[in-house]
């Protein structure tokens, strides 16, 4: 579904991406590394935010463009909205721009999250946002989801909701990459992870495999990986 | 898409520009009031807040506009924005005809509130009622008959369309300065660079296209004489179609290539931080 070759991609000269060659199937994946491995630079560029890299990207036979970005549903690690939208207003964009969104599931996750359609953004907690553009892109029908951070900036109750409202909402046979660093608390949702360190792909393997041939969890071979 | 995405940037932008046309307006209406009380000082006060108002305007629109190309493209907003399946050169139109809209719509307001000025002002001086709606009907009529007022509302009437496109030019090429600075080309001092390349790129451009062709309107004689400084009416004008038709095509093709230069670079430079 996504097909990575050769990417590589430099912040002047400090490398951020170095050669990353990846094929993703559908399934729960998990995109791991600590600060600075690259993660977001991966998921800008599959998003069309970061355009000048080297290599090639194929997002289900498209490269990336409208074409893609109509497929990809994306949130972010940060607030995307502006401070005086709120749930209606994000609802009317999403509406016009993504025919695969749906406004009913929108407004039922509303209601789960315990989110007012009224209130502005700039009302709202960190946490409250996160879970308002998560509610957003869950709210799509998407082949493709990419999460990132979506449990960065939340308590752990919040987590939990958060985890539940994705496993609830994907649909099926789509894509979902999740980009995080707090591997404890979502490993057991992975099918599959990936490994980032300085820019450069150090696994990608099912996660019953790694867990099978490692003899320990992910959180602890990633520690192992990763250890300073 | 394109309707859509003007739809949603009018509706990100339209609290900043309803404010400056609030203000306008509030001073439209307050302004001959004040007037009206006399005290030479608040008068003189007045005088200097409506000129401060109107460079005001105008520098708030292009600040506003700058906002939006900024705001909606390169800052957090950009990750909705640029993530939305719209092609890139249908972006690009949407935020060029937004700014025209708002552009627009402030000229709009900038008249309205002019007239509203104006008649306020008829109304409370008493001193100037001896003027009645047909003196001042005979007044137009003379005005319009006379080759000054014929001469040069026909030469804004001809430049009129080039006015227009001026303005898209314009407005193009703060775009492109803005996608610009915001590509992987441009590390630091963003603004300051920004700011370098607009003065200098909107030069050379300006002087560019002066030199491609003549003037399309020259004007002969004069509506006054110099010596007596008495009205004489003897102001015409001649047209140069073929020069009309070089800076027409002159700044279309500097808006296509500036539009083709700021396609290029949110295609294949775009660096969002």
């Amino acid at each position: 579904m996504i097909e990575i070759k050769k990417v590589t991609k430099f912040y002047g000269k400090t490398p951020a991406l170095v050669d990353v060659n990846l094929s993703l199937q559908p399934g729960i994946i998990g995109l791991l590394g600590p600060n600075g491995s690259g993660k977001t630079t991966l998921i800008k560029i599959l998003n069309g935010l970061l355009r000048d890299y080297k290599g090639e990207i194929s997002i289900d036979g498209n490269k990336v463009g409208d074409g893609s970005k109509a497929l990809i549903s994306y949130l972010p690690d940060r607030t995307y909205l502006p401070n005086w939208t709120n749930a209606e207003g994000a609802i009317t964009i999403f509406k016009d721009m993504y025919e695969d969104f749906d406004e009913n599931k929108m407004r039922a996750l509303l209601d789960k999250l315990n989110l007012d359609p009224k209130q502005r953004m700039k009302t709202m907690s960190k946490g409250m946002k996160e879970k308002f553009q998560l509610a957003l892109v869950m709210s799509r029908n998407a082949k493709i989801y990419i999460l990132d951070e979506p449990i960065g900036g939340v308590d752990p109750a919040a987590r939990e909701l958060i985890l539940k409202t994705i496993l609830e909402n994907y649909a099926q046979d789509s894509m979902v990459i999740i980009s995080t660093h707090l591997i404890a608390d979502i490993e057991q949702i992975f099918d599959q992870v990936i490994f980032l360190k300085e820019g450069q792909v150090v696994l990608h393997d099912q996660v019953d495999n790694v867990r099978s041939a490692k003899g320990m969890s992910i959180e602890e071979y990633f520690k192992e990986v990763f250890r300073c | 898409m394109l309707i859509k995405s003007i739809k949603h940037d009018l509706m990100a932008t339209y609290r900043d520009f309803f404010a400056i046309y609030l203000a306008l307006l509030v001073a439209a209406i307050i302004g001959p009031f004040i007037i009206q009380s006399g005290q030479q000082w608040i008068i003189s006060i007045l005088i200097l807040l409506i000129f401060g108002l109107v460079i005001a305007i105008v520098v708030v629109t292009f600040i506003t506009i700058v906002r939006l190309y900024y705001q909606r493209l390169f800052s957090a907003e950009g990750y909705l924005t640029l993530t939305l399946p719209v092609k890139t050169h249908t972006t690009i139109i949407a935020k060029i005809l937004t700014g025209l809209i708002w552009s627009l719509c402030t000229i709009v307001v900038f008249t309205i509130s002019g007239t509203i000025f104006t008649v306020i002002f008829y109304f409370l001086n008493e001193s100037l009622h001896f003027i009645d709606m047909a003196q001042i009907l005979t007044i137009v009529n003379l005005v319009m008959k006379t080759n000054t007022f014929v001469t040069l509302i026909q030469s804004m009437l001809i430049q009129a369309p080039y006015g227009f496109i001026q303005s898209i030019y314009s407005l193009t090429l703060l775009l492109f300065v803005i996608t610009f600075v915001n590509t992987s080309f441009i590390k630091k001092g963003k603004l300051a660079i920004g700011v370098a390349i607009y003065l200098v790129l909107g030069n050379l451009i300006s002087l560019a296209l002066s030199v491609t062709h003549g003037a399309p309107i020259e004007f002969i004689g004069s509506m006054m004489n110099q010596t007596t400084g008495n009205f004489v009416d003897d102001l015409s004008y001649t047209f140069n179609a073929g020069n009309y038709a070089i800076q027409i095509a002159g700044i279309i093709v500097v808006i296509a290539i500036l539009g083709y230069a700021t396609w290029w670079l949110l295609e294949h430079k775009l660096e969002i931080e």
